[in-house]
């Protein structure tokens, strides 16, 4: 891996925002991930240079492993790659740095949302989204019950605060862990196959909300395979054998689309 | 190899920590059920073996002054197949120009090469001593620092000294195996009496019965008829001692404590097999795939089942492998310590059968038996179920009783109760930490598992509880018999004074505050045929003493008045039930059939015979010895044992000087320390199993954060995924750990009380022969609080650990 770029190691501080105002939110040179097993190496990703400035909304397609989820976990450093450089929002978040300490620069920078949802079955919704803040000790420790509402207002799952997971319908799981996502207020919010899992009602609204939140300057990056989802985003890029063989961009998301809360 | 019998092979090795864990839960019970069976029969074999082949004595008379034709006339008896004659003296000793003295039984032999009875066994130096030389019992090397080659000094009743070398260690199985509390003891010869002041008399006779000399009633018999005989010879019998010839007369109490070891040795195992049970439950959840394939490829119910026992029995082999040889060397070790606490050889290291085939039987069957639910259950799951992992999600998702959400699902009572607690909490301004509420609500989602680690962790605890209250409960009983022996001071002399001589002598010894005389009769309790029973001390402190603040069970105290009445101890009601205050005895006092009245009964340890206690103004009159006494108790202005010991000393010297014949002078407390420290070796033993039942807990603790962990990788992930550094998630874990040490120790507490109870009925009647009231003391729930806490925490740190170490790629590939 490169480590010669001279750009932010995440130092976290309580209460600050790691991000650099630079106009690429995401910027990777030169990506390289191979597995090793039993059977010898398959190189998942063999080489991928890519830029994704803030506020768009972009979609990663490719067929079953193309590498696409492979990609992802290299933004959001679940995984990391095998050579080459990852700078997000400014910060080389493989240079130096524990896998701890991404996951810190993780829960204060970044958003994810889960094919799977992914909530802790043991709490509440609203809990839930109070748990990133814990973990990222942003906000007052009071302050953090009416910050985890406002999220939860904003996915139209205020009534629904003090339920498990268990209790209420996947739809509203997937709303819960987009506003989990958004409780550190990231500039980035990374989507694994968020519809996935859903019916078409729910992933329309998903799909509503994240165009709202990149409306707001929010810059969201979704991998899917679904091709009817690729029209309601900003730009398109396409994955195939592990390298980038498509980018097209739109002007403008459809602006007239509303939320539809109403799970 | 077949392939389902390599998948056996592939699961022992698979997870090693796994395998390690169960092997190792298997092994610390069949260890502990090792040492205690092996001990057991070793110290049952070998204590009396080895007793026996000293020729212990069946009858030993303490008697005034005599000569060999007394002895002749003992061994002339009809049915004495054998008698030795000794002198014992009493006499101080210390290391020349030190300033430490001892008091030493020392033993005057007729002659070592011919001595057939407590025959002594060399140890180092010369195997028998000649005039002026002195041999030293090995046991006494623990109070006095010395060895063969050195010199010892030893002062004589009119305060002068001689030195004797040091030219034998011997071992005299016999001295002090009926008693804890024993002096150290020295072996001359007769003709080295005169060179220290002493007559060539004997004051001792050793009596071998010619027939049943295992049968204490006989002996006792033979013993009385033997003192008669004497007594119509113008001697004095004080004291006599009885023994049988095969049996150490504290067999009993060391098995009744071995007995004690051996059934929480049985709990152990009892706890390990919970987590035997634990460990197999998960070990079938994560291989519930494994078997629904197994299944889908046509296996049967009953491979399935054969496959999981044999890998069940794979886990006991291995523990056995490991707890066998362990358990053998503990338990030569245990019976050594305890061989050589009491004085009596170990026969040398040896496979016990019996203890073998035990541990074998508990190593393969106790895991069998805790694994076949577990196995039962996982080889009857359905092919449908095995491969969708449906025994894997928490349990009890929905069931009647709890709560309906809108959407029709069913939450679970206690999740709701835990939900709505939080809820209340928030309600009122109290928010509890997110990670926090995740550790709380952990703790309660494998319901069964919970309990079988709260069960083996509050076991331990609550064993290790009592431990502490036994122990302080034995000092608080001893502090009571402690109240027999208030005097800070007790004076023996070589002949009676009158009172108020030593009165006005020891009053002139600065810190001394009061002093009074004691008298002291010895005699024999009969019953109703006037067959003797057992041997009575009757001591004779004045009525009004305050010397003395008696326990009494029933009855009253002594008066002045009182003639020929006594309170007893309730030694006497193991020979007399129903006794009674106002009952009459029989007593056979120095040749006489007397009948005594009983007014009191009082509580007592009665190690050597029956202990009385009747007024001095009576006994003193009986003894002629009115106004006059052998024995002097003192009160000092400080009662601490270094304090009594400094007066003690102070007076033996000040008396001497004034050519008073001090036989010793001793600190109130010297016995009862002695009687403590002995007590404090079986609490050590009661502890060790504590802290064996302690780490069998903390190992199922450990066994469950590991499996919960396992179970959990997902969410640990998620954790990762949203922000949680290595510290968050070891702090959750390590959370969840110490909770559930604390509910276990809340539970502890509970279960502390009876197991106190328990145990110190158990060891009080196996020391003490009478139960003993229970004392509660903090301190070990104050050492098992901090020790559960720590334990958990240190249970909960690998797994911890290893969570933090897992990749969030390693996590989602798991799913």
């Amino acid at each position: 891996m490169d480590t010669s770029h001279a750009s932010h190691k995440p130092e976290v501080e309580p209460g600050k925002q790691e991000m650099s105002s630079s106009e690429a939110m995401i910027d990777m040179h030169g990506i390289i991930k191979t597995f090793k097993n039993a059977a010898g190496e398959v190189t998942v990703l063999k080489g991928i240079d890519l830029t994704i400035d803030r506020g768009e909304f972009v979609s990663i397609v490719g067929k079953s492993g193309s590498g696409k989820s492979t990609l992802l976990n290299m933004i959001t450093g679940i995984d990391h790659p095998t050579r080459g450089r990852m700078v997000i929002g400014g910060t080389d978040i493989y240079t130096g740095v524990s896998e701890s300490q991404r996951s810190r620069w993780r829960g204060r920078n970044l958003g994810i949302v889960f094919q799977f949802f992914q909530l802790m079955p043991m709490l509440t919704l609203l809990e839930n989204v109070m748990l990133s803040m814990d973990f990222a000790e942003l906000y007052e420790f009071d302050e953090r019950p009416e910050r985890a509402m406002e999220m939860l207002k904003l996915v139209g799952l205020e009534n629904f605060a003090n339920k498990l997971p268990v209790l209420v319908s996947t739809g509203q799981q997937q709303l819960a862990a987009i506003a989990r996502a958004l409780g550190c207020n990231p500039p980035l919010l990374v989507a694994d196959e968020p519809t996935g899992n859903l019916d078409s009602k729910s992933a329309d609204t998903i799909i509503d909300l994240f165009e709202e939140l990149s409306r707001r300057g929010k810059t969201v990056l979704m991998v899917t395979h679904d091709p009817s989802l690729t029209s309601r985003t900003t730009r398109n890029i396409t994955i195939a054998d592990g390298l980038i063989v498509g980018d097209s961009r739109k002007s403008t998301p459809n602006q007239s689309q509303t939320v539809n809360r109403n799970l | 190899m077949k392939p389902r019998w390599r998948k056996v092979f592939h699961d022992l090795l698979d997870n090693k920590a796994r395998t390690l864990l169960v092997v190792f839960s298997i092994a610390v019970g069949v260890f502990s059920i090792g040492v205690i069976a092996g001990a057991y029969q070793i110290i049952s074999n070998d204590m009396s073996a080895s007793y026996s082949a000293k020729i212990p004595a069946n009858i030993e008379l303490r008697m005034t002054d005599f000569d060999e034709d007394m002895l002749e006339l003992i061994h002339n008896q009809r049915g004495v197949e054998d008698a030795e004659g000794r002198r014992v003296i009493n006499i101080r000793v210390r290391v020349p120009g030190t300033g430490k003295w001892i008091t030493l039984d020392l033993i005057a032999f007729e002659d070592f090469e011919q001595n057939t009875i407590n025959l002594l066994s060399p140890i180092e130096g010369q195997a028998m001593p000649e005039k002026r030389e002195v041999m030293l019992e090995q046991k006494t090397l623990q109070h006095i620092d010395t060895g063969v080659g050195g010199m010892l000094e030893f002062q004589l009743p009119d305060g002068s000294t001689k030195t004797l070398p040091v030219v034998g260690i011997v071992q005299d199985t016999a001295a002090g195996a009926g008693d804890f509390l024993a002096a150290p003891s020295g072996y001359i010869t007769m003709d080295t009496l005169p060179y220290l002041g002493e007559p060539e008399l004997f004051n001792r006779a050793l009596v071998i019965v010619s027939e049943n000399g295992d049968d204490i009633f006989h002996i006792r018999d033979m013993g009385a008829k033997l003192k008669d005989k004497i007594e119509k010879n113008a001697s004095i019998v004080i004291r006599t001692r009885f023994s049988q010839t095969h049996e150490h007369p504290l067999g009993d109490t060391v098995n009744a404590i071995l007995g004690i070891l051996l059934a929480l040795g049985i709990l152990i195992v009892f706890l390990s097999s919970s987590l035997i049970a634990n460990t197999l439950n998960a070990l079938l959840n994560q291989h519930l795939r494994y078997i629904g394939v197994i299944k889908l490829v046509g296996g049967q119910r009953r491979q399935v089942f054969f496959m999981y026992l044999t890998l069940i029995m794979a886990f006991g082999i291995l523990a056995l492998l490991i707890s066998i040889p362990l358990g053998g060397q503990g338990a030569y070790g245990l019976a050594l310590f305890i061989a050589g606490e009491l004085n009596f050889n170990i026969l040398g290291y040896r496979i016990v059968p019996v203890a073998l085939i035990v541990q074998i039987l508990v190593g393969l069957l106790v895991p069998l038996i805790a694994g076949l639910v577990p196995v039962l259950n996982g080889s009857r799951v359905t092919v449908l179920r095995a491969l969708s992992g449906g025994l894997a999600d928490d349990e009890r998702q929905t069931e009647a009783g709890d709560v309906a959400s809108p959407l029709g699902k069913r939450l679970p009572w206690f999740d709701w109760i835990q939900v709505k607690a939080t809820r209340f909490l928030a309600g009122r301004g109290i928010h509890i930490p997110r990670p926090f509420v995740i550790s709380l609500r952990n703790t309660f989602r494998r319901k069964s598992r919970l309990a079988l680690t709260l069960f083996t962790l509050t076991m331990g605890g609550a064993i290790f509880i009592a431990v502490f209250n036994v122990r302080v409960t034995l000092h608080d009983y001893i502090g009571q018999i402690g109240k027999y022996f208030v005097a800070d001071v007790s004076l023996d002399f070589d002949r009676p004074y009158r009172l108020i001589e030593i009165e006005q002598k020891v009053m002139k010894v600065d810190g001394i505050q009061h002093v009074e005389g004691w008298q002291f009769v010895s005699g024999e309790l009969l019953d109703e045929n006037n067959q003797v029973l057992e041997n009575i001390n009757v001591f004779g402190p004045p009525a009004a003493s305050e010397l003395i603040e008696p326990l009494l069970v029933a009855g009253r105290w002594i008066r002045p008045d009182d003639v020929r009445k006594l309170a007893v101890s309730e030694g006497a009601l193991k020979y007399f039930p129903a006794l009674q205050p106002g009952d009459n005895i029989n007593l056979k006092i120095e040749g006489r059939d007397e009948i005594w009245e009983v007014v009191g009964i009082f509580k007592f340890v009665d190690r050597e015979g029956v202990l009385a206690y009747a007024p001095y103004e009576y006994v003193s009159r009986m003894n002629h010895l009115v106004n006059r006494a052998y024995s002097f108790r003192l009160v000092t202005a400080e009662h601490d044992r270094p304090y009594q010991d400094a007066k003690a000393e102070e007076l033996d010297k000040y008396l001497r000087d004034q050519g008073f014949k001090v036989r010793v002078a001793e600190a109130g407390r010297a016995s009862l320390d002695t009687a403590v420290e002995s007590l404090d070796t079986l609490v050590v033993f009661l502890l060790i199993m504590a802290v064996l039942t302690a780490i069998v807990g903390s190992m199922g603790l450990t066994g469950t954060m590991g499996m919960n962990v396992l179970e959990r990788t997902r969410e640990i992930g998620i954790m990762r995924a949203i922000g949680a550094d290595d510290r968050a998630v070891i702090r959750t874990v390590i959370a969840e750990g110490v909770f559930i040490g604390m509910i276990s120790f809340g539970l502890a507490i509970i279960l502390s009380i009876p197991f106190t109870y328990l145990l110190a009925t158990i060891v009080s009647l196996a020391v003490f022969q009478t139960p003993i009231d229970v004392v509660f003391t903090y301190t070990g729930y104050a050492i098992w609080l901090g020790l559960v806490l720590a334990l958990s925490a240190i249970a909960s740190v690998l797994p911890a650990r290893n969570a933090a170490r897992l990749t969030i790629r390693e996590v989602l590939a798991y799913e």
